[in-house]
């Protein structure tokens, strides 16, 4: 519990998960229940995003300025957007959280005990949810990676697209690892997104309290 | 440069050591944040801090890291005590402030200068300008005030510092020849251990 009257659910995953459009899909759904909800997403802060997406592209990238500039990107959104929603009570659904950058640093050799500590002033989700998605998957949902989330600066593979496959094969073992260790709510990302939706809504209702779903809706939407 | 940095570039150089002096650059991201009204509201401390810590990082890479690796000197004029101590003057935690720039390069000896009251008001006379340094003297001198007890704290041990060093404390009173030598045999030793750095 984050010690507030509102609820905060994160969404992780590798890329092309399906993160942000459920992310939507919950904020819509606990809305439509007369839930006051709001979302906010990894890289989307006012003073940090524009930093961020430089450092990436850099010539060389920084796995420690760029865990930095991660944590002022996500001050900014707790600051002004998260923690004043939990203390009105609204039901936050975060579109990754410490975790992504963590892990992106981490892979690349960063020191796991610094991360913690720098993403310590953080609040504590109430539901964290793996969307678990293979790296192959994933990557057959991509057109160009970007070479930053491809891991192309750790010389994996000159390809870019195999750099990808590596790099996310590490990133799925990493979040794998952490979901077990943590308890995360898991759920096949590979399904339809109405199967997912409901996985993830079913989850939300109970830690939020709003009535379940209407069932037998039958969508079959690809993700 | 400021002179006690420029004093000790030009000694280490007649020890026959190459010498670059790097000075402590604000964050160009928090100058323009700051100087926007409608971005200054999302520059609270924490996410100042952090920006001023990316940007020191990107820094060192290129003007300490690489100097040194070359066997060259470098004399940080202002260095991660400085961004902890204004930090620590805004109510951040000193533990959490300390590991944002635990991952910059350790100097090998910290010099820390002591600015007299005279010093401080200075400043605030130089960087505001007589007209707003009337209207806003008290509440920067007491940031600046606050920034000095926090360095002081740093030196004394009792606040979390980024990395162990060892710390000369300069006080502005005596001439800077007599004030100097404490911080140069400190200096001298750490030149004689292979060591190429100095804050």
């Amino acid at each position: 519990m984050n010690g507030s009257p509102g609820r905060l659910v994160v969404l992780e995953g590798i890329d092309r998960s399906g993160r942000s459009t459920h992310a939507g899909l919950l904020e819509a759904h606990l809305r439509h229940h007369g839930r006051g909800a709001t979302r906010t997403s990894l890289g989307s802060s006012v003073l940090s995003a524009d930093a961020l997406r430089r450092a990436k592209r850099g010539r060389r990238p920084d796995p420690v300025e760029i865990a930095l500039l991660s944590a002022a990107d996500l001050a900014e959104r707790v600051e002004r957007v998260v923690d004043p929603a939990l203390r009105a009570g609204l039901v936050v659904v975060a579109d990754r959280w410490t975790w992504t950058p963590i892990a992106r640093a981490e892979l690349r050799g960063v020191d796991r005990d610094w991360l913690d500590r720098l993403f310590s002033f953080a609040p504590a989700p109430d539901l964290v949810a793996l969307l678990d998605l293979d790296p192959d998957a994933s990557l057959a949902r991509r057109d160009a990676p970007d070479p930053y989330e491809a891991g192309l600066d750790l010389h994996l593979a000159d390809d870019l697209r195999e750099s990808y496959r590596l790099f996310g094969t590490r990133l799925a073992g990493w979040f794998d690892a952490e979901s077990r260790r943590r308890g995360w709510l898991r759920v096949p990302a590979d399904e339809p997104v109405d199967r997912v939706e409901a996985r993830l809504e079913a989850a939300v209702d109970r830690l939020t309290g709003v009535p379940g779903r209407r069932r037998g809706r039958s969508r079959s939407r690809a993700t | 440069m400021s002179a006690v940095a420029n004093l000790l570039a030009r000694w280490i150089e007649r020890r026959g050591r190459r010498v670059h002096v790097v000075a402590w650059e604000a964050s160009a991201t928090v100058r323009r944040a700051a100087a926007d009204g409608r971005t200054r509201q999302a520059l609270t401390p924490r996410v100042a801090a952090l920006l001023v810590a990316a940007e020191a990082h990107r820094r060192a890479d290129e003007l300490i890291r690489r100097p040194i690796g070359a066997g060259d000197v470098v004399i940080a004029d202002r260095y991660a005590w400085t961004g902890v101590a204004r930090d620590l003057a805004r109510g951040l935690d000193g533990a959490w402030i300390a590991g944002l720039y635990e991952r910059l390069p350790t100097p090998a000896v910290v010099v820390l200068v002591r600015e007299q009251d005279l010093a401080i008001g200075r400043t605030i006379d130089e960087r505001l300008g007589p007209g707003r340094a009337e209207a806003v003297a008290p509440a920067f001198g007491a940031f600046l005030a606050a920034v000095a007890a926090g360095l002081d704290d740093l030196a004394a041990g009792r606040s979390p510092a980024p990395w162990p060093a060892p710390t000369v404390v300069l006080d502005l009173g005596e001439p800077l020849d007599v004030r100097l030598a404490p911080a140069r045999a400190v200096i001298a030793a750490a030149l004689d251990a292979g060591e190429g750095r100095a804050a």
